[in-house]
């Protein structure tokens, strides 16, 4: 188990080198002269003291030495400064991580809890016409992208029934905030939330089945327990094992939709931070949140498959 | 020296193995319904698409001024735009730009795809394994953050958009395509391939792909839709095709605007259906398609 943890850990170091050595080579192909974006435009700047702002900001190094530098401060959080708003760029990010958490873990949570029952129904009741709606509901959510889910929500329900506010985070002066909060949360995260959800019910219903008609099931009947417990704690404990994997699987799809999420519904978190940092071709900011992000999914990924070895105990590795 | 009947023998049995495909093909893809509903959707579209133009009656591009923003009726099917544009004839318009992007980009992803899979499958050792982990690598970036970095980078325009998203998703196939490499390799069919001498160019071609290109099927299938999600995500956020060229994706970037999104939602209601449906269609497709070329894999 300790070779196999190891070895596993080793394996991530190296993805995430690799990416970053990936990332600062996109931005040094990017067009056009950082100096250039640091001075501005007003302002008339002769060669020399271009070439002397080079000098200070380690500029004209070659890209190697200049790529372990940037790691090295990079592996200490500090990513430098954004060229938009001048500001260091951890403080930009720590501002915006818990905004964007919040949105995120909310879609998990609502995915988790409506796939693995939806797709527990659908296969405990299977070809029924319950079990046909479901999956096809399930189908059909996974072809409809975000950006359009996201404003029929507005429309249906911020707008036409108004049930929920439609942008932002917060309303400014609300009696309780923690309330005020998740009912902003609601329209944003269900439409986040629903692919994962679709796909959660695909693979929970399809994982059951498997293990519904198994020996120990049977047993399980005949020892005379109810139906509710046999499915949930002798069938869905098992079944559950692939779908650990499959959330970790899906994790980047979660994160990437959260770019067009947080646009649509107006919510100040980093994926409307990337697209802001891309729009003003702020390179630093957005390598820095490529990194940040690809890190958070190589770790969900390494926590996913120690998971799955712990919950099954007929995963052995190594010896 | 030989018998007669042993040369009959000889000329009748490649004539038996000369069928590749199970039988009864199209059979089995139409009794899959959903999947001929797609297929016949998508076929309505793609042709509505190359005639539009011609058939329709009104000009995709010029301004209409007094004709803005009516609600959808006789003569505009799904109303007008903003700028008096007539909807329905420029979603049909905007459908060319997004099949086609997605067609292209699927074409690259495949493509480089089934040349990693398979040289990482036949050659393996370490071409193997520095393969496998370049797509390991590639597979744990979050795509969509890559993509709107690398767009931003390059410039918006249909060649970028189509070059980064088929250069973005060669993973899923080269990791098919590898796997049915290995499962096909240890055939008896290639060793006696490989002892009648055939290069090894040729036995990949002749012999290894025709084996293992039923998955590489379904899945392009499936990376169409999936391209054509992503070039509409990326045109909605101004990051695609620039108007005035309409594409689905960037007819609803138009309606972010909070009075064509509260007041006027025909604007944005055709074409965000138009690839709802579109996509919807392709994935029964694909789910037809794996159900009818490979009938050991019935779910």
């Amino acid at each position: 188990m300790r070779k196999y943890l190891i070895q596993r850990l080793l394996h991530s170091l190296v993805i995430l080198l690799g990416v970053s050595v990936l990332v600062f080579t996109l931005v040094e192909l990017a067009p056009g002269d950082i100096v250039d974006s640091m001075i501005s435009p007003e302002m008339f700047v002769t060669p020399e003291v271009k070439e002397q702002l080079r000098r200070e900001y380690g500029l004209d190094e070659p890209a190697p030495i200049r790529y372990v530098r940037w790691l090295g401060r990079a592996v200490q959080g500090d990513f430098g400064y954004s060229l938009a708003s001048r500001r260091p760029i951890r403080d930009i990010i720590l501002d915006r991580l818990p905004i964007s958490l919040q949105l995120v873990g909310f879609a998990l949570v609502i995915s988790v809890v409506l796939g693995i029952g939806t797709g527990v129904i659908a296969a405990v009741k299977q070809y029924s016409w319950i079990d046909y709606l479901v999956t096809l509901f399930a189908f059909s959510w996974l072809s409809v992208p975000g950006f359009f889910l996201g404003m029929l929500m507005i429309y249906i329900f911020a707008v036409r029934l108004n049930w929920f506010p439609a942008f932002g985070t917060s309303t400014a002066g609300a009696e309780n905030p923690f309330l005020d909060r998740l009912h902003h949360l609601v329209l944003p995260g269900v439409t986040l939330g629903l692919e994962l959800t679709a796909a959660l019910t695909r693979y929970t219903r399809s994982s059951l089945l498997e293990v519904l008609h198994s020996d120990y099931m049977t047993t399980a009947r005949a020892k005379g327990l109810r139906e509710r417990v046999v499915i949930v704690r002798h069938g869905l404990r098992n079944a559950l094992i692939p779908i650990i994997t499959v959330i970790a699987l899906r994790l980047p799809y979660l994160i990437s939709g959260a770019v067009v999420i947080e646009t649509v519904f107006q919510w100040p978190g980093l994926g409307f931070l990337t697209l802001t940092a891309a729009n003003q071709k702020d390179y630093p900011l957005i390598m820095a949140l490529a990194l940040a992000v690809t890190v958070v999914v190589v770790a969900s990924s390494l926590i996913a498959d120690i998971a799955y070895s712990l919950v099954d105990p007929r995963i052995r590795y190594g010896d | 020296m030989s018998s007669p009947a042993l040369e009959r023998v000889v000329q009748v049995t490649p004539v038996t193995f000369v069928e590749r495909r199970p039988p009864g093909f199209w059979r089995r893809f139409l009794r899959h319904r959903l999947a001929f509903a797609g297929m016949v959707f998508v076929v309505l579209v793609g042709v509505g698409s190359l005639v539009a133009p011609w058939i329709s009656p009104y000009d995709p591009y010029a301004m209409q001024l007094p004709d803005a923003r009516l609600r959808p009726s006789w003569d505009h099917p799904l109303g007008t735009d903003n700028l008096g544009r007539d909807i329905l004839t420029r979603v049909f318009v905007g459908g060319r730009i997004s099949i086609a992007v997605a067609l292209a980009a699927v074409a690259i992803s495949s493509g480089l795809g089934t040349l990693l899979g398979v040289a990482a499958g036949y050659r393996g050792g370490w071409v193997d394994s520095i393969i496998m982990r370049i797509t390991d690598m590639f597979m744990s970036i979050p795509m969509f953050v890559l993509l709107i970095v690398l767009v931003s980078m390059l410039g918006p325009s249909a060649k970028n958009v189509i070059l980064i998203i088929g250069l973005l998703t060669w993973m899923g196939p080269a990791r098919l395509v590898r796997g049915q490499v290995l499962s096909v390799v240890n055939e008896p069919y290639i060793e006696a391939a490989i002892a009648s001498g055939a290069p090894p160019g040729r036995l990949v071609i002749r012999h290894v792909l025709p084996n293992a290109y039923v998955p590489v099927v379904v899945a392009s299938t499936l990376g169409v839709a999936n391209a054509m999600l992503s070039e509409a995500a990326l045109s909605f956020l101004g990051l695609g095709i620039q108007p005035p060229t309409p594409s689905w994706g960037n007819m609803l970037n138009a309606a972010q605007q909070l009075q064509t999104l509260v007041q006027e939602p025909w604007v944005w209601l055709g074409p965000g259906a138009a690839i709802a449906l579109t996509v919807l269609s392709i994935n029964f497709m694909g789910d037809g398609l794996r159900d009818a070329l490979d009938p050991r894999a019935r779910r």
